[in-house]
């Protein structure tokens, strides 16, 4: 399995370095403001969604479940760093890679970038299935730019979405555990004319 | 970076916002009389934010002068809430003269925001309550 994930990364980052317009595009798409601040916008516009009533609360509440599973995320993955130590491929394999990225310091399993896209994504999924699609392409981009780059391993990404997706039914069931709160707050900003 | 990076979100959130107030039509916190303009606003302010931002390589480790990730979210929610308020206030202020507190019916929340801004909507609840 190592193996192969190994393969797959060589083949994904050997094609760095050979067009000047994809290096450029992936180092643009790679980091952590281009793609994730544009999720956050998606779901803005989400919380504003709806039919109806019904249909925007419904939508108000997966804005929630995403934040919060990207909150269980970021916890689970700092958490499994104590547990994985893997090497990044460009420590790994120096002189190999190409890497088109700043060195992170990190453990390289599981990907946080992955875990976070992911549980944005599944958490939108509960309100609305097309913005849920249009944040997990973002994703699947995020994490192939990573692969790309030479900061991942491709095991590492699914790594991550597994947790990320693991994490917002995670939150979605959480809501549910408590509900009169969730309820309560929607209710107060509801009084604000916000929600 | 921070302050970059707090404009750009603050930018991109400004045109999102009004890009869901001409989509949903909230009339109460769009900036114009026509929602075409929300659009075209929403377009300049979302792609110069991106373009501006990332002009530059932003490709920086926190080690080195770049953001932490639990930072890039205190900043990304820091310069959403802001741009929030900023279309609040300004949208009721360019349209103090709009809105149609007398029909409001029975609507809450959100809805309330076809009909008046928010100023509008505040007052409405405090001439009920007095």
């Amino acid at each position: 399995m190592i193996w192969l994930d190994e393969k797959l990364f060589f083949f994904i980052n050997g094609l760095a370095g050979k067009s000047e317009t994809a290096d450029s595009f992936m180092k643009l798409v790679v980091g952590e403001q281009f793609i994730p601040v544009a999720m956050v916008m998606v779901l803005v516009v989400m919380w504003f969604l709806g039919k109806d009533a019904r249909g925007r609360e419904r939508n108000q509440r997966a804005v929630w479940t995403a934040l919060i599973g990207v909150g269980f995320a970021s916890a689970a993955v700092a958490l499994s760093n104590h547990f994985f130590d893997r090497l990044r491929p460009f420590e790994a394999y120096p002189g190999d890679v190409t890497l088109l990225f700043y060195p992170p310091t990190d453990p390289s399993f599981p990907s946080n970038s992955a875990a976070v896209g992911f549980a944005f994504g599944m958490g939108a999924w509960f309100g609305n299935r097309k913005a849920a699609l249009v944040i997990f392409l973002l994703a699947i981009l995020w994490t192939f730019a990573r692969v790309y780059c030479g900061v991942h391993y491709p095991l590492d990404i699914v790594g991550g979405a597994v947790i990320g997706i693991f994490c917002s039914f995670l939150a979605f069931g959480f809501l549910r555990l408590i509900e009169p709160l969730a309820k309560w707050c929607l209710d107060i900003i509801r009084l604000l004319y916000l929600a | 970076m921070e302050s970059d990076y707090f404009l750009f979100v603050f930018m991109v959130s400004l045109g999102v916002f009004q890009l869901a107030a001409s989509w949903v039509k909230l009339e109460g916190i769009s900036f114009f009389p026509r929602r075409y303009l929300g659009f075209i606003f929403a377009a300049v302010m979302i792609s110069g934010g991106y373009g501006w931002f990332f002009g530059v390589d932003r490709n920086i480790a926190d080690t080195a002068g770049g953001i932490s990730g639990p930072f890039l979210f205190g900043y990304l929610f820091g310069a959403l809430f802001l741009a929030l308020l900023v279309t609040l206030l300004f949208s009721s202020a360019v349209k103090a003269r709009w809105g149609r507190p007398d029909s409001e019916g029975e609507q809450r929340g959100l809805e309330v925001l076809k009909r008046m801004t928010f100023f509008q909507a505040i007052n409405r609840d405090f001439r009920r309550k007095r």
